[in-house]
Protein backbone atom coordinates (compact mmCIF):
# COMPACT_ATOMS: atom_id res chain seq x y z
CA UNK A 1 0.00 0.00 0.00
CA UNK A 2 2.80 2.77 1.07
CA UNK A 3 4.79 1.27 -1.69
CA UNK A 4 2.11 2.17 -4.43
CA UNK A 5 1.12 5.76 -2.47
CA UNK A 6 5.10 6.87 -3.41
CA UNK A 7 5.24 5.47 -7.01
CA UNK A 8 2.15 7.42 -7.51
CA UNK A 9 3.71 10.32 -6.06
CA UNK A 10 6.87 10.01 -7.98
CA UNK A 11 5.11 9.45 -11.17
CA UNK A 12 3.01 12.54 -10.95
CA UNK A 13 6.28 14.60 -9.94
CA UNK A 14 7.46 13.39 -13.00
CA UNK A 15 4.43 14.16 -15.37
CA UNK A 16 4.54 17.71 -13.24
CA UNK A 17 8.18 18.12 -14.27
CA UNK A 18 7.58 17.31 -17.70
CA UNK A 19 4.51 19.61 -18.07
CA UNK A 20 6.24 22.67 -16.65
CA UNK A 21 9.66 21.82 -18.74
CA UNK A 22 7.74 21.59 -21.65
CA UNK A 23 5.92 25.00 -21.37
CA UNK A 24 8.85 26.64 -20.77
CA UNK A 25 10.65 25.45 -23.45
CA UNK A 26 7.68 26.59 -25.56
CA UNK A 27 7.74 30.29 -23.93
CA UNK A 28 11.72 30.23 -24.60
CA UNK A 29 11.31 29.18 -28.27
CA UNK A 30 8.70 31.86 -28.53
CA UNK A 31 10.33 34.46 -26.99
CA UNK A 32 13.40 33.45 -28.90
CA UNK A 33 11.16 33.87 -32.37
CA UNK A 34 10.03 37.38 -31.33
CA UNK A 35 13.25 38.73 -30.49
CA UNK A 36 14.63 37.26 -33.87
CA UNK A 37 11.93 39.05 -35.63
CA UNK A 38 12.45 42.30 -34.06
CA UNK A 39 16.66 42.26 -35.23
CA UNK A 40 15.50 41.35 -38.27
CA UNK A 41 13.40 44.44 -38.61
CA UNK A 42 16.38 46.42 -37.55
CA UNK A 43 18.27 44.98 -40.51
CA UNK A 44 15.57 46.86 -42.59
CA UNK A 45 15.80 50.01 -40.84
CA UNK A 46 19.43 50.11 -41.23
CA UNK A 47 18.87 49.25 -44.81
CA UNK A 48 16.60 51.86 -45.50
CA UNK A 49 19.29 54.54 -43.65
CA UNK A 50 21.48 53.66 -45.33
CA UNK A 51 20.21 54.04 -48.53
CA UNK A 52 19.50 57.39 -47.88
CA UNK A 53 23.16 58.45 -46.56
CA UNK A 54 24.09 57.00 -49.92
CA UNK A 55 22.47 59.56 -52.17
CA UNK A 56 23.54 62.62 -50.24
CA UNK A 57 26.99 62.33 -51.87
CA UNK A 58 25.22 62.79 -54.79
CA UNK A 59 22.60 64.95 -53.56
CA UNK A 60 25.71 67.71 -52.59
CA UNK A 61 27.21 67.53 -55.97
CA UNK A 62 24.27 68.38 -57.89
CA UNK A 63 23.33 71.18 -55.57
CA UNK A 64 26.98 72.73 -55.01
CA UNK A 65 26.96 72.53 -59.16
CA UNK A 66 24.01 75.07 -58.97
CA UNK A 67 23.49 76.87 -55.85
CA UNK A 68 27.08 77.39 -55.17
CA UNK A 69 25.36 80.24 -52.48
CA UNK A 70 24.10 77.43 -49.80
CA UNK A 71 27.26 76.62 -47.80
CA UNK A 72 26.36 76.87 -44.86
CA UNK A 73 23.48 74.55 -45.55
CA UNK A 74 25.50 72.01 -47.51
CA UNK A 75 28.02 71.82 -45.12
CA UNK A 76 25.37 71.09 -42.43
CA UNK A 77 24.33 68.38 -44.70
CA UNK A 78 27.27 66.75 -44.88
CA UNK A 79 28.45 67.01 -41.31
CA UNK A 80 25.04 65.81 -40.36
CA UNK A 81 25.93 62.29 -42.68
CA UNK A 82 28.79 62.05 -41.19
CA UNK A 83 27.79 61.91 -37.71
CA UNK A 84 25.18 59.65 -38.58
CA UNK A 85 26.86 56.99 -40.50
CA UNK A 86 29.33 56.63 -37.40
CA UNK A 87 27.02 55.85 -35.08
CA UNK A 88 26.29 52.26 -35.69
CA UNK A 89 24.30 49.43 -33.87
CA UNK A 90 24.79 46.30 -34.42
CA UNK A 91 22.23 43.73 -33.27
CA UNK A 92 23.23 43.30 -29.77
CA UNK A 93 23.14 47.15 -29.06
CA UNK A 94 19.86 48.24 -30.38
CA UNK A 95 19.00 46.32 -26.82
CA UNK A 96 20.36 49.09 -25.18
CA UNK A 97 17.88 52.16 -24.66
CA UNK A 98 20.76 54.84 -24.40
CA UNK A 99 22.70 53.38 -27.52
CA UNK A 100 19.20 53.69 -29.90
CA UNK A 101 17.95 56.96 -28.92
CA UNK A 102 22.11 57.75 -29.77
CA UNK A 103 21.23 56.35 -33.07
CA UNK A 104 17.67 58.00 -33.72
CA UNK A 105 19.00 61.59 -32.66
CA UNK A 106 22.06 61.15 -34.93
CA UNK A 107 19.51 60.08 -38.73
CA UNK A 108 16.77 62.65 -37.03
CA UNK A 109 19.67 65.15 -36.93
CA UNK A 110 20.46 64.14 -41.10
CA UNK A 111 16.57 63.87 -41.72
CA UNK A 112 16.25 67.72 -40.75
CA UNK A 113 19.19 68.91 -42.54
CA UNK A 114 18.00 67.52 -45.76
CA UNK A 115 15.05 68.87 -45.12
CA UNK A 116 16.46 72.54 -44.88
CA UNK A 117 18.56 71.78 -47.70
CA UNK A 118 15.62 71.28 -49.77
CA UNK A 119 13.74 74.29 -48.71
CA UNK A 120 16.65 76.35 -49.30
CA UNK A 121 17.37 75.24 -52.96
CA UNK A 122 13.32 76.33 -53.72
CA UNK A 123 14.96 79.63 -54.38
CA UNK A 124 17.37 78.41 -57.26
CA UNK A 125 14.39 77.57 -60.68
CA UNK A 126 17.35 76.11 -62.50
CA UNK A 127 18.37 73.60 -60.07
CA UNK A 128 14.66 72.63 -60.33
CA UNK A 129 14.18 72.36 -63.82
CA UNK A 130 17.50 70.02 -63.50
CA UNK A 131 16.06 66.72 -64.31
CA UNK A 132 18.82 64.63 -62.27
CA UNK A 133 18.19 66.61 -59.45
CA UNK A 134 14.51 66.45 -59.81
CA UNK A 135 15.27 62.64 -59.34
CA UNK A 136 17.42 62.73 -56.87
CA UNK A 137 14.77 64.53 -54.82
CA UNK A 138 11.83 61.71 -55.83
CA UNK A 139 14.78 59.21 -54.44
CA UNK A 140 14.98 61.06 -51.16
CA UNK A 141 10.92 61.39 -50.86
CA UNK A 142 10.70 57.51 -51.57
CA UNK A 143 13.99 56.86 -49.14
CA UNK A 144 11.92 58.84 -46.74
CA UNK A 145 9.02 57.07 -47.01
CA UNK A 146 10.57 53.93 -46.62
CA UNK A 147 12.38 55.16 -43.56
CA UNK A 148 8.86 55.44 -41.89
CA UNK A 149 7.75 52.25 -43.05
CA UNK A 150 10.39 50.46 -41.94
CA UNK A 151 10.04 51.97 -38.50
CA UNK A 152 7.08 51.77 -38.13
CA UNK A 153 6.96 47.87 -38.54
CA UNK A 154 9.83 47.80 -36.28
CA UNK A 155 7.98 49.34 -33.76
CA UNK A 156 5.06 46.72 -34.61
CA UNK A 157 7.63 44.05 -34.08
CA UNK A 158 8.87 45.02 -31.05
CA UNK A 159 5.62 45.94 -29.46
CA UNK A 160 4.78 42.04 -29.87
CA UNK A 161 8.10 41.18 -28.50
CA UNK A 162 7.55 43.29 -25.68
CA UNK A 163 3.93 41.76 -25.13
CA UNK A 164 4.84 38.28 -25.25
CA UNK A 165 7.99 38.94 -22.77
CA UNK A 166 5.63 40.45 -20.58
CA UNK A 167 2.36 38.40 -20.43
CA UNK A 168 2.13 35.83 -17.46
CA UNK A 169 3.64 32.50 -17.44
CA UNK A 170 6.57 33.74 -19.85
CA UNK A 171 7.61 36.64 -17.64
CA UNK A 172 9.14 33.91 -15.86
CA UNK A 173 10.92 32.19 -18.81
CA UNK A 174 12.04 35.64 -19.91
CA UNK A 175 13.23 37.06 -16.79
CA UNK A 176 15.04 33.67 -16.20
CA UNK A 177 16.66 33.64 -19.32
CA UNK A 178 17.65 37.70 -19.51
CA UNK A 179 15.20 38.72 -22.04
CA UNK A 180 15.12 42.33 -21.45
CA UNK A 181 12.66 45.04 -23.09
CA UNK A 182 13.69 46.29 -26.62
CA UNK A 183 13.63 49.78 -27.32
CA UNK A 184 11.19 51.72 -29.71
CA UNK A 185 11.94 54.42 -32.30
CA UNK A 186 10.31 57.62 -30.99
CA UNK A 187 8.76 60.43 -33.12
CA UNK A 188 11.36 62.79 -33.81
CA UNK A 189 11.90 65.61 -31.07
CA UNK A 190 10.09 69.24 -32.30
CA UNK A 191 7.33 66.81 -34.50
CA UNK A 192 5.16 67.05 -31.84
CA UNK A 193 4.09 70.29 -32.05
CA UNK A 194 3.47 71.37 -36.16
CA UNK A 195 5.61 73.99 -37.51
CA UNK A 196 4.46 77.29 -37.91
CA UNK A 197 3.35 78.51 -41.37
CA UNK A 198 4.88 81.50 -42.60
CA UNK A 199 3.71 83.44 -45.03
CA UNK A 200 5.75 86.72 -47.02
CA UNK B 1 -7.62 25.03 -14.85
CA UNK B 2 -5.92 28.80 -13.71
CA UNK B 3 -3.24 28.29 -16.21
CA UNK B 4 -5.55 27.12 -18.85
CA UNK B 5 -7.27 30.97 -18.61
CA UNK B 6 -4.03 32.89 -18.64
CA UNK B 7 -3.06 31.59 -21.56
CA UNK B 8 -6.35 32.48 -22.95
CA UNK B 9 -5.86 35.68 -22.53
CA UNK B 10 -2.40 35.48 -23.76
CA UNK B 11 -3.54 34.65 -27.43
CA UNK B 12 -5.56 37.53 -27.08
CA UNK B 13 -3.63 40.52 -26.38
CA UNK B 14 -3.54 41.41 -29.98
CA UNK B 15 -2.45 44.86 -30.10
CA UNK B 16 -4.39 48.24 -31.76
CA UNK B 17 -1.73 49.92 -34.77
CA UNK B 18 -3.69 53.16 -34.55
CA UNK B 19 -4.57 53.37 -38.42
CA UNK B 20 -7.70 52.28 -39.85
CA UNK B 21 -7.62 48.70 -40.93
CA UNK B 22 -7.00 48.16 -44.44
CA UNK B 23 -9.85 47.51 -46.91
CA UNK B 24 -10.19 43.62 -48.07
CA UNK B 25 -8.84 42.63 -50.83
CA UNK B 26 -10.87 43.35 -53.84
CA UNK B 27 -11.04 40.33 -56.17
CA UNK B 28 -10.21 41.84 -59.84
CA UNK B 29 -7.68 44.04 -60.93
CA UNK B 30 -9.71 46.95 -61.28
CA UNK B 31 -11.19 48.18 -58.50
CA UNK B 32 -13.41 51.50 -58.67
CA UNK B 33 -15.46 52.74 -55.61
CA UNK B 34 -15.83 55.80 -57.07
CA UNK B 35 -17.53 55.41 -60.27
CA UNK B 36 -14.92 57.40 -62.05
CA UNK B 37 -14.85 54.95 -65.23
CA UNK B 38 -17.14 53.65 -67.57
CA UNK B 39 -17.74 49.56 -66.83
CA UNK B 40 -16.67 48.22 -70.25
CA UNK B 41 -13.03 50.35 -69.87
CA UNK B 42 -12.63 48.98 -66.26
CA UNK B 43 -13.34 45.23 -67.71
CA UNK B 44 -11.33 45.53 -70.06
CA UNK B 45 -8.60 47.20 -68.55
CA UNK B 46 -9.47 44.46 -66.07
CA UNK B 47 -8.67 41.76 -68.49
CA UNK B 48 -5.05 43.55 -69.59
CA UNK B 49 -3.91 42.98 -66.20
CA UNK B 50 -4.76 39.30 -65.98
CA UNK B 51 -3.41 38.61 -69.04
CA UNK B 52 -0.44 39.99 -67.63
CA UNK B 53 -0.27 38.33 -64.56
CA UNK B 54 -0.72 34.60 -67.30
CA UNK B 55 2.17 36.40 -69.07
CA UNK B 56 4.70 37.43 -65.93
CA UNK B 57 3.27 36.27 -63.19
CA UNK B 58 3.85 40.12 -61.92
CA UNK B 59 0.34 41.35 -60.14
CA UNK B 60 -0.70 44.82 -61.17
CA UNK B 61 -4.15 46.20 -59.72
CA UNK B 62 -5.44 50.02 -59.80
CA UNK B 63 -7.49 51.12 -57.02
CA UNK B 64 -10.10 54.07 -57.58
CA UNK B 65 -11.63 55.73 -54.83
CA UNK B 66 -13.10 59.49 -53.81
CA UNK B 67 -11.09 60.18 -50.70
CA UNK B 68 -8.25 58.90 -48.24
CA UNK B 69 -9.84 57.20 -45.08
CA UNK B 70 -9.66 59.56 -42.52
CA UNK B 71 -7.16 58.80 -39.95
CA UNK B 72 -4.31 57.84 -42.54
CA UNK B 73 -1.81 59.42 -45.12
CA UNK B 74 -2.18 58.65 -48.64
CA UNK B 75 1.27 56.86 -48.38
CA UNK B 76 0.20 54.87 -45.02
CA UNK B 77 -2.73 53.63 -46.44
CA UNK B 78 -0.86 52.91 -49.91
CA UNK B 79 1.62 50.46 -47.95
CA UNK B 80 -0.71 48.71 -45.53
CA UNK B 81 -3.07 48.06 -48.21
CA UNK B 82 -0.61 46.39 -50.71
CA UNK B 83 0.89 44.39 -47.58
CA UNK B 84 -2.73 43.42 -46.09
CA UNK B 85 -3.18 42.28 -49.74
CA UNK B 86 -0.44 40.79 -50.57
CA UNK B 87 -0.07 41.70 -54.46
CA UNK B 88 2.28 39.55 -56.38
CA UNK B 89 3.88 36.39 -55.77
CA UNK B 90 4.55 34.63 -52.42
CA UNK B 91 8.94 35.40 -52.24
CA UNK B 92 9.00 37.32 -55.28
CA UNK B 93 6.80 40.66 -54.17
CA UNK B 94 6.16 41.30 -58.10
CA UNK B 95 3.07 43.22 -57.30
CA UNK B 96 1.90 46.92 -58.21
CA UNK B 97 -0.82 48.92 -57.05
CA UNK B 98 -2.39 52.24 -58.74
CA UNK B 99 -4.12 53.98 -56.21
CA UNK B 100 -6.18 57.09 -57.34
CA UNK B 101 -8.58 59.14 -55.17
CA UNK B 102 -10.85 61.67 -57.02
CA UNK B 103 -11.21 64.50 -54.83
CA UNK B 104 -8.05 66.01 -54.60
CA UNK B 105 -6.94 64.13 -56.66
CA UNK B 106 -4.30 62.27 -55.39
CA UNK B 107 -2.54 59.61 -56.21
CA UNK B 108 0.39 57.17 -55.24
CA UNK B 109 2.04 53.83 -56.99
CA UNK B 110 2.87 51.60 -54.63
CA UNK B 111 5.87 49.15 -55.67
CA UNK B 112 6.12 45.71 -54.56
CA UNK B 113 10.05 45.07 -53.06
CA UNK B 114 10.36 42.56 -56.46
CA UNK B 115 9.71 45.25 -58.79
CA UNK B 116 11.94 48.23 -57.37
CA UNK B 117 14.23 47.28 -59.75
CA UNK B 118 12.17 47.55 -63.27
CA UNK B 119 10.36 51.10 -61.47
CA UNK B 120 12.41 52.28 -59.02
CA UNK B 121 10.81 55.94 -57.45
CA UNK B 122 12.28 58.06 -60.08
CA UNK B 123 10.60 55.68 -62.64
CA UNK B 124 7.30 55.57 -60.68
CA UNK B 125 7.10 59.24 -59.93
CA UNK B 126 7.64 59.98 -64.27
CA UNK B 127 4.67 57.85 -64.69
CA UNK B 128 2.67 59.83 -62.34
CA UNK B 129 3.99 63.09 -63.88
CA UNK B 130 4.10 62.82 -67.29
CA UNK B 131 2.24 60.13 -67.81
CA UNK B 132 -1.35 59.99 -65.61
CA UNK B 133 -0.89 63.96 -64.29
CA UNK B 134 -1.80 65.40 -67.82
CA UNK B 135 -5.17 63.37 -68.73
CA UNK B 136 -6.01 63.52 -65.57
CA UNK B 137 -6.11 67.02 -65.36
CA UNK B 138 -7.87 67.03 -68.87
CA UNK B 139 -11.10 65.40 -67.17
CA UNK B 140 -10.17 61.65 -68.66
CA UNK B 141 -9.90 59.54 -65.84
CA UNK B 142 -10.25 56.00 -67.96
CA UNK B 143 -7.61 57.39 -70.12
CA UNK B 144 -5.19 58.04 -67.87
CA UNK B 145 -6.20 54.95 -65.88
CA UNK B 146 -5.37 52.84 -69.34
CA UNK B 147 -2.39 54.88 -70.24
CA UNK B 148 -0.70 54.89 -67.14
CA UNK B 149 -1.07 50.78 -67.18
CA UNK B 150 0.73 50.61 -70.03
CA UNK B 151 3.36 52.45 -69.07
CA UNK B 152 3.29 50.08 -65.34
CA UNK B 153 3.32 47.30 -67.67
CA UNK B 154 6.16 48.21 -69.76
CA UNK B 155 8.17 49.01 -67.18
CA UNK B 156 7.59 45.75 -65.15
CA UNK B 157 8.47 43.91 -68.01
CA UNK B 158 12.39 44.93 -67.12
CA UNK B 159 12.42 42.43 -64.32
CA UNK B 160 12.62 38.89 -66.24
CA UNK B 161 9.51 36.93 -64.40
CA UNK B 162 7.64 34.20 -65.91
CA UNK B 163 4.20 33.52 -65.80
CA UNK B 164 2.92 30.06 -65.43
CA UNK B 165 -0.27 30.99 -68.01
CA UNK B 166 -2.77 31.32 -65.22
CA UNK B 167 -3.58 33.88 -62.49
CA UNK B 168 -3.03 33.00 -58.79
CA UNK B 169 -7.33 33.12 -58.30
CA UNK B 170 -7.47 30.45 -61.62
CA UNK B 171 -4.81 28.30 -60.00
CA UNK B 172 -6.31 28.45 -56.77
CA UNK B 173 -10.30 27.49 -58.05
CA UNK B 174 -8.44 24.59 -59.64
CA UNK B 175 -7.08 23.28 -56.33
CA UNK B 176 -10.46 24.40 -54.09
CA UNK B 177 -12.86 21.90 -55.09
CA UNK B 178 -10.38 18.91 -53.80
CA UNK B 179 -9.01 21.20 -50.49
CA UNK B 180 -12.60 22.03 -49.30
CA UNK B 181 -14.12 18.42 -49.97
CA UNK B 182 -11.07 16.26 -48.17
CA UNK B 183 -11.77 16.93 -44.95
CA UNK B 184 -15.65 17.12 -45.39
CA UNK B 185 -15.46 13.74 -46.87
CA UNK B 186 -13.07 12.32 -44.28
CA UNK B 187 -15.48 13.64 -41.64
CA UNK B 188 -18.47 12.26 -43.02
CA UNK B 189 -16.65 8.66 -42.93
CA UNK B 190 -15.43 8.86 -39.35
CA UNK B 191 -18.86 9.35 -38.37
CA UNK B 192 -20.73 6.86 -40.23
CA UNK B 193 -17.55 4.98 -38.61
CA UNK B 194 -18.77 5.81 -35.12
CA UNK B 195 -22.48 5.47 -36.17
CA UNK B 196 -21.73 1.59 -37.01
CA UNK B 197 -19.59 1.30 -33.87
CA UNK B 198 -21.96 2.41 -31.51
CA UNK B 199 -25.02 0.43 -33.09
CA UNK B 200 -22.78 -2.73 -32.17
CA UNK B 201 -21.84 -2.48 -29.06
CA UNK B 202 -25.86 -1.00 -28.42
CA UNK B 203 -26.89 -4.22 -29.57
CA UNK B 204 -24.20 -6.67 -28.15
CA UNK B 205 -24.60 -4.97 -24.94
CA UNK B 206 -28.34 -5.59 -25.34
CA UNK B 207 -28.00 -9.13 -26.01
CA UNK B 208 -25.40 -9.83 -23.49
CA UNK B 209 -28.50 -8.15 -21.10
CA UNK B 210 -30.83 -10.91 -22.23
CA UNK B 211 -28.87 -14.12 -22.39
CA UNK B 212 -25.65 -13.38 -20.55
CA UNK B 213 -22.82 -13.74 -22.40
CA UNK B 214 -22.81 -14.67 -26.17
CA UNK B 215 -19.43 -13.06 -27.28
CA UNK B 216 -18.52 -12.05 -30.63
CA UNK B 217 -21.03 -11.27 -33.23
CA UNK B 218 -18.89 -9.13 -35.53
CA UNK B 219 -21.05 -6.66 -36.83
CA UNK B 220 -18.09 -4.13 -36.65
CA UNK B 221 -18.02 -4.52 -40.51
CA UNK B 222 -19.24 -1.53 -41.27
CA UNK B 223 -16.90 1.93 -42.32
CA UNK B 224 -16.34 1.05 -46.11
CA UNK B 225 -18.97 3.76 -46.65
CA UNK B 226 -16.89 5.93 -49.33
CA UNK B 227 -18.91 9.14 -49.80
CA UNK B 228 -15.98 10.85 -51.37
CA UNK B 229 -16.53 14.64 -51.52
CA UNK B 230 -18.18 13.42 -55.22
CA UNK B 231 -15.54 15.67 -57.25
CA UNK B 232 -18.05 18.47 -57.62
CA UNK B 233 -20.16 19.50 -60.37
CA UNK B 234 -18.04 20.08 -63.24
CA UNK B 235 -15.83 23.14 -64.74
CA UNK B 236 -17.09 26.46 -63.14
CA UNK B 237 -13.84 27.77 -63.67
CA UNK B 238 -12.80 29.86 -66.38
CA UNK B 239 -15.60 32.47 -66.52
CA UNK B 240 -15.60 34.90 -68.96
CA UNK B 241 -14.31 37.39 -66.13
CA UNK B 242 -11.17 37.22 -64.24
CA UNK B 243 -10.43 37.83 -60.68
CA UNK B 244 -7.49 38.66 -58.62
CA UNK B 245 -5.88 37.01 -55.39
CA UNK B 246 -2.93 37.82 -53.65
CA UNK B 247 0.32 35.37 -53.73
CA UNK B 248 1.64 36.61 -50.85
CA UNK B 249 3.91 39.93 -51.77
CA UNK B 250 5.54 42.42 -49.63
CA UNK B 251 6.21 46.22 -50.29
CA UNK B 252 8.64 48.36 -48.16
CA UNK B 253 6.96 51.66 -49.37
CA UNK B 254 8.63 51.74 -52.72
CA UNK B 255 6.76 53.76 -55.83
CA UNK B 256 5.74 57.59 -55.77
CA UNK B 257 2.80 60.05 -54.80
CA UNK B 258 1.86 62.37 -57.06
Amino acid sequence: MGKSVALGCIVLVLVGVLVVGGMAAGAYNKLNAADQGVSAGWAQVENVYQRRADLIPNLVETVKGAANFEKDTLTQVIQARASATQVKLDANSIKDPAAFEKFQKAQDGLGSAIGRLLVSVEKYPELKANQNFRDLQTQLEGTENRISVERGRFNDLTQSYNTLRRSFPTVIVANFAGFKDRPYFKAAEGTEKPPPVKFN
Amino acid sequence: MLLAGFFLFEETSAFASGAPASPSRPDRYVTDLAGAIPKDRASALNEKLAAFERETSSQVMVYVDRKVPEGTTLEEFANRAFRAWGVGQKGKSNGVVFFLFTDGPRMRMEVGYGLEGAIPDARAHRINVEVIAPLLKAGDVAGALDAGADAILAAARGEPYKGTGKTEAERRRKASPFLIFLPIGFFIVIIVAFLFAFRAAWRNARRRGRRGSSSSDSSWTSSSSSSSGSSSSDSSSSGSSSDSSGGGGDSGGGGSSD
